[in-house]
């Protein structure tokens, strides 16, 4: 019987199993592509040396060693983001593969193997680089295995005597990368040249110190340098703090026997994650996902997933992808849309198991290229993310309808909101320091509902599994603009359903007490990314809101300023000026004293027909502001009493079913609805960037992303 | 007489240590829950009796009773405090439901932190949507008034939620703490229309009084927990007052702080009580340090389900927590660090996907490790500690438990020994070397990044009922190579109370920029702006000790600056020689001061002298110091003791079951040396010294574990 997997057909001329560029200086796809590297001699020496109870200390020791480098980091750190979490630590193989992550943004990790394995082949002999103990290493180019050149990471090997046992490891976004636009997101970018500058696997040290031509070289590359120095620095200091530690470790239990011990974390995980999967049902899982712009211009993109379950492994098919366009930086690779989904397997999916790269090694990713997910070579890349993070949503939908009928139950769950307009900001502060950077507005997205319950409201940023949405007290002292209102403040603005998604955290800024330069860096100004669950719906899409030349600053000095929530401001315009809705990503400018700029990270989807959702909680959301009686009545269905906002039982199951007999009235037969589906296209101007309508590779729907059509 | 009598309430035993009849005794009694004056009055009396006295002539003639009550920490966990109003700034009511979208994950367990998709926020002590109103005001960072305040609206506010019945309001506005003009009026026109003379006045709560600091969440908790414990501990501790005063005693109640020291009930704030158990240890500790000329200590107390500990650095007075977290809430609290993770003898062993995992769940005293016969069938690392050998099923706490060592086996056969494989003895010494592992590794990541330094020059004191036949193991995994076991272990609390300070603690939070990015020179009007500061903590301490009754030249003030490179979050604590500023040079030391803590704690690299310098709060610690205690002396014993037995101990896998001498520490003298592996006993715990350790009492009955090789 032909297996599942076998049944896949791809489309001549494209790859799917590797990048959609080739090799360059200082990087090589090749190296980034492979799954785990062959253990080196070190590693199969000391594989047997740990028993399995023993390893289970071992692992703790490193997490140890992980999480105080963590806090060591934020405690050094003056970058608002690192500060709020945006950032990894781990520790990783000799040969150069993540065993051991902290808290944090586990896609970096998983992107950092990319210099570590360039270093060794290519660097390591080479007399001109070398590899030696103190060695300090820096990369951030997206080609070279990064996210994009804002995100940088820095790798120190541990050297025992001469001998490779390890890597510590560092990743984190920074304010500023040198790229035309302050904070590096770029929206008009069509190459990457216009992105700010990329560094490959260089050594910017030796003998555990920053060589101070590379740090004035990289300081006087971006709007930043003061922060930028104090930052490299603090990485460097905490990549010591994990060498030290490991080190000990290896005074403890022998070179080899950490050497080893890092490698069988990685093969236990691998392991469980397999026993995991059998215990889920095969099949074959569909889900899509579209995007609204390529940068700064609208424009339609397709992001479908295919996932194909069978036996203790999977195959995470994106096919069906539209091109890429070359004009705009919405532009993922191959590496970063399978790093992207550590977000969603290490925090749900295989929630519990250690989180390393064993748990991709039962995984197979065929990502479709050239296509704006997996990009030639000189695209711009800064907003790749949008689509990994897209492929991400979907395979969060998959997931959790696998794993509905599993023991693994309790990770069912709409996605977490990945609807971010995150605010960027170029000015002095109050004290007179230069500040350039994205505010943490993007650590209070929504939890999308779950099989058991509601979302929670404003729960961290969505690629990370902790991070801090800090205090308004400390942004007045540190940022040069003032948040003059923070909070749950929209109204019907998430997911509804038998369980509702979780609000987002909702800023309302203000230029003041001097102009300042903002801009916003995000997605979903039309189409959200935020799908619900088994019925449920979505979380809404989150353009950012201007109001410039508004009256605010008078209704203050009067004391007469109205309540600022979502509600009162996109709807009901209480104040007076110049709204504008607006794409997230578009250049910034300078806004002057009064200028209002409102933005939050989106909400999550529901989970189930909002028909089912409890009347009485239908009631709390009114009474908390959640939603207005409009929804209660016409999308929940529920009879109450206007005034008490008492519910009628009775009355509501009487309506509610009616709206049942209704939807059975309004249901289409398949073949019905499909023919009207078809029928249907979006305007032509949208579709400039798609590809062919409405399969972007190929004339004609029926054409299979994956197997046979039935 | 000179007595002294300190008590620390515990989750299953009060203690009590008293320096009585010139003699250091101590006392036990059950914890009881339903009224905690109960316990303490018990323990006080047994402690009493112990002396050859009782507890009405003690408190007759007794110089201090300091007290360290988890009063405030049943309120937190039972939520029974009164229903609390909220006022607070316009747009930012939800500050709290936000809770820095991190507060899902504050006072939990690491993995926790690994499982957004599971998060769920503790629920706020006062509910948004009712109790929280919002009045039209905003303050800007340099204290400007940016929206003024509505007075008909902070008047209509009040009423709505005197009208639901709360019984206090706290009162949070934006920036208070630079400009409390607000509050302060809002406090007024509560006052106004709810006038003193009548019943049912209603205590309110200024932010900026209570904690003057940046970040509203935080200072937003710290009011509420003041606010939210206050009368449960008032009535607890007038409770326990008037029965102390029928008894002739005259003196303060002392109340024993998580800020480091005591004072006197009419000094001190209700949040400063949470977590002053572990705290008053970490000052026995320090007691202990001085007194043995150590510098660098650790306290360990591994008790029935958490594994507290708290360090001493270079004989500091105190390191403070950084932004400690009091159950679920994150606060502004000048914490003296300690911290607790889920370990003890309840954690739970069970199998995970294949693995071995070692709590942080606890079978707690009910129903207890499957040998306690309680109806426990999950394996513990007692019951672990049962099946190696290690306690004597017939000798717990000293033979007032009798355990089942069959149910012990059978718990470990079933739940863990079976499903990895393995005998029953190879099971239990895997959950046993594992919790040593977290311990130890814990105890090791803790030091190093409160102290700067791995704990290899460390001491530790292990004291809790498992401490003493843990602390060789998680020792190891911490690098420590001494250990010292106090002759009361069990009642470690209570006798750190009795080596507490008078200490009062006046914080406000400002930030000062000294010296600007790029520059070399520092700003004299900075020192200006900190000396007004701090000439406004001298004057409230001044008045404090006036109306102490204390003689001014009787206690000392220490003044430390909060301080960080300019932009950084971080901070540390740097103390400055004297009580005012003098200019720019003082600056420089301070600078320099900080600079060097900094390279202490994070690497010489890492400092960073070109981005500026901050001084983000200061504080002033005013102390009066208490006596130091004297460890009473014993004779040495003639001769050495032969061992009250032996049993078969599993110290290595790979030797397997071993003949092990068992020694009563009762029946030892000072001067007892022994090598491992070794058992003593004592009536509350089990000292384990193995193979490589020595074991030795001292002439002050202290008994010392160290690692030979």
């Amino acid at each position: 019987m032909t297996s599942l997997k076998d049944q896949i057909k791809l489309h001549e001329g494209l790859v799917y199993d590797r990048h959609a560029y080739g090799k360059g200086p200082g990087w090589d796809p090749e190296l980034i592509v492979e799954k785990a590297a062959e253990p080196s001699p070190i590693e199969k020496e000391g594989y047997d040396l740990l028993s399995d109870v023993e390893l289970e200390i071992f692992y703790h020791k490193m997490l140890t060693i992980v999480e105080e480098a963590r806090e060591v980091w934020q405690n050094l750190s003056i970058s608002d983001i690192i500060l709020a979490g945006d950032m990894s630590t781990a520790v990783f193989t000799p040969s150069g593969d993540l065993a051991v992550a902290s808290t944090g943004i586990h896609f970096h990790a998983l992107l950092n193997y990319a210099q570590s394995k360039f270093i060794l082949k290519y660097y390591r002999d080479d007399p001109t680089v070398g590899l030696r103990d103190g060695d300090i290493f820096f990369f951030n180019n997206p080609l070279a295995g990064s996210t994009h050149a804002p995100d940088m990471f820095t790798a120190m090997p541990v050297f025992h005597e001469g001998e490779l046992v390890a890597w510590a490891e560092v990743g984190g976004h920074q304010g500023d990368c040198g790229s035309v636009s302050p904070g590096g997101f770029n929206p008009y970018a069509t190459s990457r040249f216009e992105e700010g500058f990329h560094m490959a696997g260089v050594k910017i040290g030796e003998n555990f110190r920053i060589r101070k031509d590379m740090l004035d070289y990289l300081c006087g590359s971006v709007r930043n340098p003061f922060v930028f120095a104090v930052e490299l620095r603090s990485r460097v200091a905490t990549c010591l703090r994990m060498r030290d530690r490991i080190l000990r470790e290896v005074e403890r239990r022998g070179p080899a026997a950490v050497s080893g011990g890092l490698r069988r974390l990685i093969d236990l995980s691998s392991e469980l994650a397999s026993d995991r999967l059998k215990q889920i049902n095969d099949g074959v899982y569909r889900s899509i996902l579209f995007n609204d712009t390529i940068g700064a211009e609208k424009g339609l993109v397709r992001i479908p997933v295919t996932v194909i379950k069978e036996g203790g492994e999977m195959t995470i098919l994106v096919q069906g992808v539209s091109p890429p366009n070359g004009k705009g930086p919405v532009h993922a690779t191959w590496h970063l849309v399978r790093a992207s989904q550590a977000v969603y397997l290490f925090a749900y999916f295989f929630r519990g198991l250690m989180p390393n790269v064993g748990l991709f090694e039962p995984l197979t990713f065929l990502i479709e290229g050239p296509s704006v997910a997996n990009s030639p070579e000189d695209v711009a890349h800064t907003e790749g993310t949008i689509i990994s993070a897209a492929v991400v949503q979907s395979f969060h939908i998959i997931g959790s309808k696998m794993l509905f009928d599993s023991p693994f139950r309790e990770n069912v769950s709409a996605p977490f909101s990945r609807n971010m307009v995150a605010l960027v900001f170029y000015g002095s502060n109050l004290f007179g320091y230069r500040a350039t950077g994205i505010t943490s507005t993007g650590n209070g997205a929504g939890q999308g509902a779950r099989f058991d319950g509601d979302g929670e409201h404003s729960t961290g940023f969505y690629w990370a599994s902790m991070t801090d949405a800090g205090e308004v007290e400390e942004f007045d002292a540190r940022y040069p603009f003032t948040i003059i209102a923070r909070g749950l403040l929209g109204t019907d603005y998430h997911g509804f359903g038998m369980y509702r998604g979780g609000s987002a955290l909702i800023e309302v800024s203000m230029a003041y007490p001097n102009p300042v330069v903002m801009t916003s860096w995000g997605t979903s100004d039309v189409i959200s990314h935020n799908p619900g669950l088994f019925g449920g719906y979505w979380g809404p899409p989150n353009p950012r809101l201007t109001i410039t030349k508004n009256d605010a600053l008078k209704l203050m000095a009067e004391g007469a300023l109205p309540e600022l929530t979502h509600h009162s401001l996109a709807a009901e315009r209480r104040l007076d000026g110049e709204y504008a809705f607006e794409s997230s990503s578009v250049n910034p400018k300078e806004f002057e004293v009064g200028d209002v700029f409102l933005c939050d990270t989106g909400s999550g989807g529901g989970y189930g027909d909002v028909l089912e959702r409890d009347p009485e909680a239908v009631m709390t959301d009114v009474r908390e502001g959640m939603i207005s009686v409009d929804v209660a009545s016409r999308v929940y269905r529920v009879v109450y009493d206007e005034e008490t906002l008492r519910v009628d039982h009775a009355a509501t199951e009487t309506l509610r079913s009616e709206e049942r007999q209704a939807r059975i009235a309004r249901g289409k037969r398949f073949d019905d609805f499909i023919g009207g589906w078809l029928a249907q296209k979006p305007k032509e101007h949208l579709l400039t960037y798609y590809g062919e309508w409405p399969d972007p590779r190929v004339p004609g729907y029926d054409k299979p992303f994956w197997g046979e059509h039935d | 007489m000179n007595a002294r009598l300190g008590l620390d309430i515990g989750g299953t035993f009060t203690d009590a240590v008293g320096v009585l009849n010139g003699n250091l005794v101590w006392a036990k009694a059950e914890t009881t829950h339903h009224d905690l004056k109960d316990c303490f009055m018990e323990a006080a009396a047994r402690a009493a009796e112990r002396s050859g006295t009782n507890l009405t002539d003690i408190a007759q003639d007794a110089e201090a009773l300091i007290y360290s009550t988890t009063v405030g920490t049943n309120t937190l966990i039972e939520r029974s405090g009164p229903k609390l109003g909220l006022l607070t700034t316009m747009g930012f009511e939800d500050t709290l439901k936000v809770g820095r979208s991190r507060s899902w994950a504050d006072g939990m367990p690491l993995e926790v932190r690994f499982a957004k998709g599971r998060a769920r926020k503790p629920e706020p002590l006062i509910p948004r949507d009712e109790f929280t109103v919002s009045l039209r005001e905003r303050i800007d960072s340099r204290g400007q008034v940016l929206i003024p305040l509505d007075e008909d609206e902070v008047r209509s506010q009040v009423q709505r939620l005197v009208d639901l019945g709360v019984r206090g309001f706290v009162v949070v506005l934006l920036n208070s703490f630079i400009n409390p003009e607000h509050e302060n009026r809002v406090r007024d026109l509560i006052h106004e229309e709810y006038p003193e003379v009548y019943l049912g006045r209603m205590p309110v709560f200024l932010s900026h009084e209570v904690s003057p600091q940046m970040g509203e969440y935080r200072r937003s908790l710290t009011t509420i927990i003041d606010a939210y414990l206050r009368v449960n501990t008032e009535e607890h501790i007038l409770d326990i007052g008037n029965d102390l005063l029928d008894m002739g005693y005259h003196k303060p109640l002392f109340l024993a702080k998580c800020t480091g020291g005591i004072s006197s009930v009419s000094r001190t704030r209700p949040v400063h009580l949470l977590g002053s158990g572990p705290v008053a240890g970490v000052f026995g500790a320090r007691a202990l340090a001085e007194a043995y000329g150590l510098r660098n200590v650790l306290l360990t107390d591994m008790g029935g389900t958490s594994f507290d500990a708290g360090l001493v650095v270079e004989a500091r007075d105190r390191l403070y927590e950084s932004d400690p977290v009091f159950d679920r809430w994150r606060v502004q609290v000048p914490v003296i660090a300690h911290w607790s993770i889920g370990a003890g003898g309840g954690s739970i062993a069970y199998i995970e996907d294949r693995r071995l995992h070692v709590g942080p769940r606890s079978a707690r005293s009910r129903p207890g490790p499957a040998c306690y016969g309680r109806g426990g069938t999950e394996p513990t690392v007692t019951d672990a500690d049962v099946v190696l050998g290690y306690i004597d099923p017939d000798y717990f706490l000293g033979g007032r438990i009798k355990l089942d060592a069959a149910l012990a086996a059978e718990a470990v056969r079933t739940r863990v020994a079976g499903p990895l494989g393995m005998t029953v003895d190879e099971a239990a010494w895997h959950i046993r070397h594992q919790i040593d592992g977290i311990m130890g590794q814990e105890l090791y990541m803790r030091t190093a990044l409160n102290s700067g330094t791995d704990p290899r020059e460390f001491t530790a004191f292990a004291v809790g009922g498992a401490g003493p036949v843990h602390a060789a193991g998680y020792a190891d995994f911490a690098d420590v190579r001494r250990i010292a076991l106090p002759p009361f272990a069990g009642a470690f609390g209570a006798f750190g109370t009795l080596s507490m300070d008078l200490v009062q603690t006046y914080e406000k939070g400002r930030k000062v920029v000294i010296r600007m990015p790029g520059s070399t020179e520092f700003d004299p009007a900075a020192a200006e702006v900190l000396n007004g500061e701090i000439e406004e903590l001298l004057v409230s301490a001044r008045r404090d000790i006036a109306e102490e009754g204390l003689d001014p030249d009787s206690v000392s003030f220490v003044l430390e600056l909060q301080m960080s490179y300019g932009m950084q979050r971080q901070t540390l604590d740097i103390p400055h020689s004297g009580l005012h500023i003098d200019g720019a040079s003082d600056l420089s030391t301070l600078f320099d001061r900080f600079q060097d803590a900094y390279a202490d704690s994070f690497g010489e690299g890492s400092t960073s002298p070109e981005s500026g310098a901050e001084v983000r709060l200061v504080r002033l610690n005013v102390i009066g110091a208490s006596e130091n205690l004297t460890l009473p002396s014993f004779e040495a014993a003639p001769a050495m003791p032969p061992p009250t037995g032996s049993r078969r101990v599993l110290w290595e896998l790979e030797r397997g079951w071993e003949e092990t001498p068992v020694y009563r520490l009762d029946e030892l003298g000072p001067g007892a040396a022994m090598e491992g592996p070794v058992l003593i006993e004592a009536e509350d715990s089990v000292g384990a010294a193995p193979r490589g350790w020595s074991f030795r009492l001292d002439e002050h009955r202290m008994g010392w574990m160290e690692k030979q090789t």
